[in-house]
C-alpha cells in the first residue's frame, strides 16, 4: 500500500485507544481467575481458595441451565437476523424512494429510538403492549379480547426481538445506505441503457455491491450469539416469562449481585466470552471463504 | 521493530501510572491513624463529643436523583455535613455516590472487589456476605461508650432477635443497626373510601366480601367517569414482588395469610422444626382462590407486567392494594390534592375471624465499619447526632422539603423504637381527644411526636376521631410537609393500634451454605410457578410438582442445615 516507512504519528494517535484497550479489557482479564477459585474478596483473588471446575460443573449440573442457553440463543440468533435483514430491505427501499427530500427526515426518524436507553424504551413498549395500550384498543375494535403481551411466555420472544430490532434498524440502514452511495453510478447508468428495472438493477448491482458490507455486519454479530441484550430483557421481562425470558445475563445478575455469588457468575461469563470467541474465528473464516473479506 | 518498542513502552508506562494510582489509592484513604478524643472529655459526654483533630470518614453516597439540592450545596457538602463538621469535627467524603435504586447494587461490586467504603449502610444480604468475608470490624468496645442512650434503647427495643442479627458467632457485635417498625412488616388493605361510598357498599372484612367489592369497583364504575378502566386489586409491578418477608407494598402477601400461608417464610412447626412456608398445603389453597380472584378480573390483569404500579395508583384507578402503614407517603400527592379517601382495614379476615400476618426482620438496615476504619465510633457520633437533632432540625428549619434528613445525611437509617408507630398513634389520639396535653408526654425518646402534636392541631378539623378527608386542612401550609406523615400514622396505623391481629414470625433469617448456591435457582422456581399459577398460565397441580422440584434442588438440603443450625 501507500505506507511503505514507519509513520510516527499514526501510532502517536492509536495510544490512547491502546491505553483504554489495556486498562478495561487486559487488565480486568486478571479477574477470571475468580471462576476458579471459591472467591472471597476478603482475602482476595491472589489468596482465595483454588476449587478447579467446581463452578463449571455446578453451573451445568443446575436444571435450568439449558433452558437459560436456550432462550439466550434463540432470542440473539433471531436480533442477530431481523437486524440484518430488516435493516438491509428498509435501506434499499429507501434508496429507491421517490420524494428525495424526504429521505434524509426518514433517515432521522427511524435513527431517533437508538440513542434511546432501554429504561425508558421498556416503559414506552410495556405502555403500548399494556391492556388498555393501543394495540389492544386496536384488537379490541375488531372485536378480539385484550391480551396480556408481556405475561405470555409464548409471545415474549418474538416481542422481545421485534422490539430490539425497531430500536437498531436505524443504524444499521445508515450504515447500508452509505454502502450503497458507494457503488459505482456508472453501472446503473449501464444497466438502464441495457433495459433493466428497478428490482433487476437492485439484484443485480445494489446487492452484490454491499456484499462485503453485509457480510462485514453479520461477522461482527456472530460474537453476540449468547448476547441477547441484558438491559433490554432486565425491564422488560417477569416471573410469568421466566420459561422463554430468562437469559443468561439476567441469571448471573441475580446470582451474582443479588445472591453475592461472584464466582460462579464469573464462570458463567467466562463460559460465555470462550463461546463467543470461537463464533467470531468461525465467522472469520467463513467471511473470508465466502466473500473474501480479511480484516488482518 | 519500533513498533515493538512503542507498545512495550506505553505498556510500561501504563502499568506504572496503575502501580502509582493503586498505591495511592490505598494510602490516601481515610485517617491513617486513629484521632483521640480530647483530653479530659467526661464519659457521658463522649457520644457527641467534639474531635481536637479534624476526622475524616470515607463513605458510600446513597443519593435521590429527585432531590433538589439548594444553591451552593452539593451531596457532600450540606447543611448537615457543615454541623457535623463544625460540632464534631467530622469530615464526611464519599468514595462515591449511587442513585438510591443502584445503591445496593455498587455496594455489591465494592464487596466484591474489596473496595469498601470506611463506613457504609448495607442490606442483610450484604451484612452477611461482609461477616462471611471478614472485611468489617467488632463494634462492641465502641457501643457501650460511644452510643447515646437513644440509641441503645433502640437497638433494645428490638430484643433478643434484634441482637442476633447483629452480633456474629463469638457473640460479638458487628453492626449498628435501625430496628425495623414493628408496623412496617405487616401488610393491610387499604382501600378507596370514597369509592365505597359512591357505590354504597360497606368495608369488606371476610375474602368473600373483598371479592364483591372488588369485583363492584372493576364493574360498577366507581370514579364516574363513564369508562371502564378501573382496577379491583392492584398488584406488585415488573420490579415489585408477589410476596415477600416483612412489609411489600403492592404485594398480595395479606390474601395468602388469610388461608395461614406465608410464603418466603421460614415457620416454626408445632414439633419445633423449621419449615419453609413456600411450600406448605395452605399455600396451595391460597394460590387456588387468589388464581379464582385473577380469573375473575378482580385482581388487575397486568400484575407482574406493569412497569410500575403507582401510575395507575397515582392516577386514581386503583380501589385496593395492599401494603404496610407508610404506603400514606406513596399516594401522598392525591391526598393532598383531594382526590382519593384511603383507608387501611385488617382484610381479608381468616375463616376463624383473625387477622394473621407475617412480620417484619428484626432489623433491614445495617451501619458497619470496613476493618481499614480506624476511628468507627466516629459512625456512632454521626448517628447519635442524627437522632439527638433531628426535631430541632425540623422546628429550627435545617430540615425542609429541600434538604431532608433522608436524602442528605450521611449514613441515614430511620432510627427509632420497634413501636414508635402505635405509640404515636396512642399520645395523638389521647391528644386529639382532649385526654392529655404536650406537657404530659416525653419526647426524649421519641423525636418527631412533638412535631406530629403540633400538625396535627393545625391539621386535623372537628371531628377528631373521624379521619375522612374531607375533615384534614389541605390547604394548611403544613399540609405539603407534616400530611402524609400524619395520614401513614393515624389511618395506616389504626388497625395495628385497634384490631388485634396474630403475628407470624420468621424462624431463620441466616443464610446455609446450600442457600448461598442454590437459593437464586429455587426463588426463581417459586416465583414462576406463583406467577403462572395465579394469572392462569398454569393449572393448580404445578404445585405439587414444584413442591417436589423444590425439595430435590436443594431444598431438603437447606431445611435440614437450617435445622441442624437452629438445634445447635
Amino acid at each position: 500500500m501507500y505506507i511503505k516507512r514507519f509513520v510516527k504519528h499514526y501510532y502517536i494517535m492509536l495510544i490512547p485507544a491502546l491505553l483504554w484497550l489495556f486498562f478495561f479489557s487486559i487488565v480486568p482479564m486478571f479477574g477470571i481467575v475468580m471462576a476458579f477459585q471459591d472467591y472471597n474478596p476478603g482475602q482476595g483473588i491472589l489468596h482465595s481458595k483454588f476449587v478447579g471446575l467446581e463452578n463449571f460443573k455446578y453451573m451445568f449440573q443446575m436444571n435450568d441451565v439449558k433452558q437459560v442457553l436456550c432462550n439466550t440463543v434463540v432470542i440473539a440468533v433471531g436480533k442477530i437476523i431481523g437486524n440484518i435483514i430488516f435493516p438491509l430491505i428498509f435501506a434499499l427501499l429507501l434508496n429507491e424512494f421517490c420524494i428525495k427530500r424526504l429521505k434524509r427526515p426518514i433517515q432521522t426518524i427511524v435513527y431517533l429510538p437508538y440513542f434511546l436507553s432501554w429504561v425508558i424504551l421498556a416503559k414506552i413498549v410495556l405502555n403500548i403492549f399494556g391492556y388498555t395500550g393501543p394495540i389492544n384498543q386496536l384488537m379490541e375494535a375488531f372485536g378480539r379480547n385484550p391480551i396480556n403481551f408481556f405475561g405470555e411466555p409464548s409471545l415474549f420472544q418474538p416481542l422481545v426481538i421485534g422490539t430490539d430490532i425497531w430500536k437498531g434498524f436505524g443504524y444499521n440502514t445508515v450504515v447500508y445506505l452509505a454502502a450503497i452511495l458507494g457503488v459505482d453510478q456508472s453501472l446503473y447508468e449501464a444497466a438502464a441503457a441495457d433495459g433493466a428495472g428497478r428490482f433487476k438493477r437492485i439484484w443485480h448491482i445494489t446487492l452484490p455491491g454491499i456484499r462485503t458490507t453485509v457480510a462485514l455486519l453479520a461477522i461482527l454479530s456472530l460474537g453476540n450469539v449468547l448476547n441477547a441484550g441484558f438491559d433490554q430483557i432486565y425491564n422488560l421481562y417477569n416471573p410469568l416469562v421466566y420459561s422463554t425470558g430468562d437469559i443468561i445475563d439476567t441469571w448471573v445478575y441475580r446470582a451474582g449481585l443479588e445472591n453475592l455469588q461472584y464466582s460462579l457468575a464469573t464462570a458463567v461469563g467466562l463460559f460465555k466470552s470462550v463461546i463467543s470467541v470461537i463464533l467470531i474465528v468461525i465467522g472469520y473464516k467463513l467471511a473470508d471463504k465466502f466473500t473474501g473479506y480479511k480484516l488482518f | 521493530m519500533k513498533l515493538k518498542r512503542i507498545i512495550a513502552i506505553a505498556c510500561t508506562a501504563a502499568m506504572t501510572v496503575s502501580l502509582i494510582s493503586g498505591c495511592g489509592g490505598a494510602s490516601d484513604k481515610g485517617q491513617k491513624e486513629a484521632v483521640k478524643e480530647a483530653e479530659g472529655t467526661a464519659k457521658e459526654d463522649l457520644p457527641l463529643a467534639k474531635y481536637p483533630e479534624t476526622v475524616t470518614v470515607h463513605l458510600g453516597g446513597k443519593m435521590n436523583p429527585n432531590a433538589k439540592i439548594p444553591k451552593g450545596m452539593s451531596f457532600e457538602d450540606n447543611s448537615y455535613t457543615r454541623l457535623l463538621k463544625e460540632n464534631l469535627n467530622i469530615q464526611v467524603v464519599y468514595d462515591w455516590t449511587a442513585s438510591t435504586s443502584d445503591y445496593d447494587e455498587k455496594m455489591s461490586l465494592c464487596i466484591g472487589s474489596n473496595t469498601i467504603p470506611e463506613i457504609m449502610n448495607v442490606n442483610a444480604t450484604q451484612y452477611r456476605a461482609l461477616l462471611k468475608y471478614d472485611m468489617i470490624q467488632p463494634l462492641d468496645k465502641y457501643f457501650d461508650d460511644y452510643a447515646s442512650d437513644a440509641l441503645k434503647s433502640y437497638v433494645k427495643s428490638g430484643g433478643e432477635e434484634l441482637q442476633k442479627c447483629i452480633t456474629n458467632e463469638d457473640g460479638e457485635l458487628m453492626a449498628i443497626p435501625a430496628p425495623n417498625l414493628t408496623a412496617g412488616g405487616v401488610n393491610e388493605m387499604w382501600i378507596r373510601q370514597d369509592w365505597l361510598d359512591a357505590l354504597g357498599l360497606d368495608v369488606p372484612r371476610t375474602w368473600d366480601e373483598l371479592a364483591e367489592v372488588a369485583k363492584a369497583f372493576v364493574t360498577r364504575d366507581p370514579d364516574g367517569n363513564g369508562e371502564n378502566d378501573t382496577i379491583g386489586i392492584l398488584g406488585p409491578g415488573n420490579s415489585d414482588h408477589m410476596n415477600a418477608v416483612g412489609g411489600n407494598q403492592f404485594g398480595l402477601d395479606p390474601l395468602f395469610s388469610c388461608f395461614q400461608s406465608y410464603p418466603q417464610y421460614w415457620l416454626k412447626s408445632e414439633d419445633g422444626s423449621v419449615e419453609y412456608g413456600s411450600i406448605q398445603p395452605e399455600t396451595k389453597t391460597a394460590l387456588e382462590n387468589i388464581s379464582k380472584l385473577y380469573a375473575d378480573g378482580v385482581i388487575d390483569p397486568e400484575t407482574l407486567v406493569r412497569s410500575d404500579s403507582k401510575e395507575p395508583l397515582l392516577a386514581g384507578k386503583v380501589g385496593i392494594f395492599f401494603g404496610p402503614w407508610w404506603c400514606a407517603y406513596t399516594f401522598a400527592d392525591t391526598t393532598l390534592s383531594g382526590s382519593a379517601d384511603w383507608r387501611a382495614y385488617f382484610t381479608p379476615l381468616s375463616e376463624d375471624g383473625k387477622y394473621y400476618t407475617h412480620m417484619a426482620e428484626p432489623t433491614t438496615q445495617y451501619v458497619v465499619a470496613s476493618k481499614d476504619c480506624k476511628n468507627p465510633e466516629a459512625a456512632f457520633k454521626i448517628i447519635n447526632y442524627l437522632i439527638a437533632n433531628e426535631q430541632t432540625w425540623v422546628e429550627e428549619g435545617v430540615t425542609s422539603t429541600e434538604m431532608g434528613t433522608a436524602d442528605f445525611y450521611p449514613l441515614y437509617n430511620a432510627y427509632d423504637n420497634a413501636d414508635e408507630i402505635e405509640t404515636s398513634n396512642e399520645a395523638l389520639t389521647k391528644y386529639l381527644a382532649g385526654d392529655i396535653s404536650m406537657d404530659d408526654v416525653d419526647f426524649s425518646t421519641h423525636k418527631l411526636l412533638k412535631n406530629d402534636m403540633e400538625a396535627v392541631t393545625e391539621l386535623k378539623k372537628k371531628p377528631y376521631d373521624d379521619f375522612s378527608l374531607k375533615y384534614w386542612n389541605l390547604d394548611s401550609d403544613l399540609a405539603k410537609t407534616n400530611l402524609p406523615r400524619l395520614v401513614a400514622i393515624m389511618v395506616g396505623d389504626a388497625p395495628l393500634v385497634n384490631e388485634e391481629y396474630v403475628p407470624v414470625y420468621n424462624a431463620y433469617n441466616g443464610q446455609t451454605e446450600t442457600m448461598e448456591a442454590k437459593w437464586a435457582n429455587l426463588k426463581k422456581m417459586e416465583e414462576e410457578t406463583f406467577a403462572k399459577i395465579i394469572m392462569g398460565k398454569a393449572d393448580i397441580s404445578e404445585f405439587d410438582t414444584f413442591v417436589k422440584n423444590w425439595k430435590n434442588q436443594g431444598g431438603d438440603q437447606i431445611l435440614k442445615e437450617i435445622n441442624d443450625e437452629l438445634s445447635k
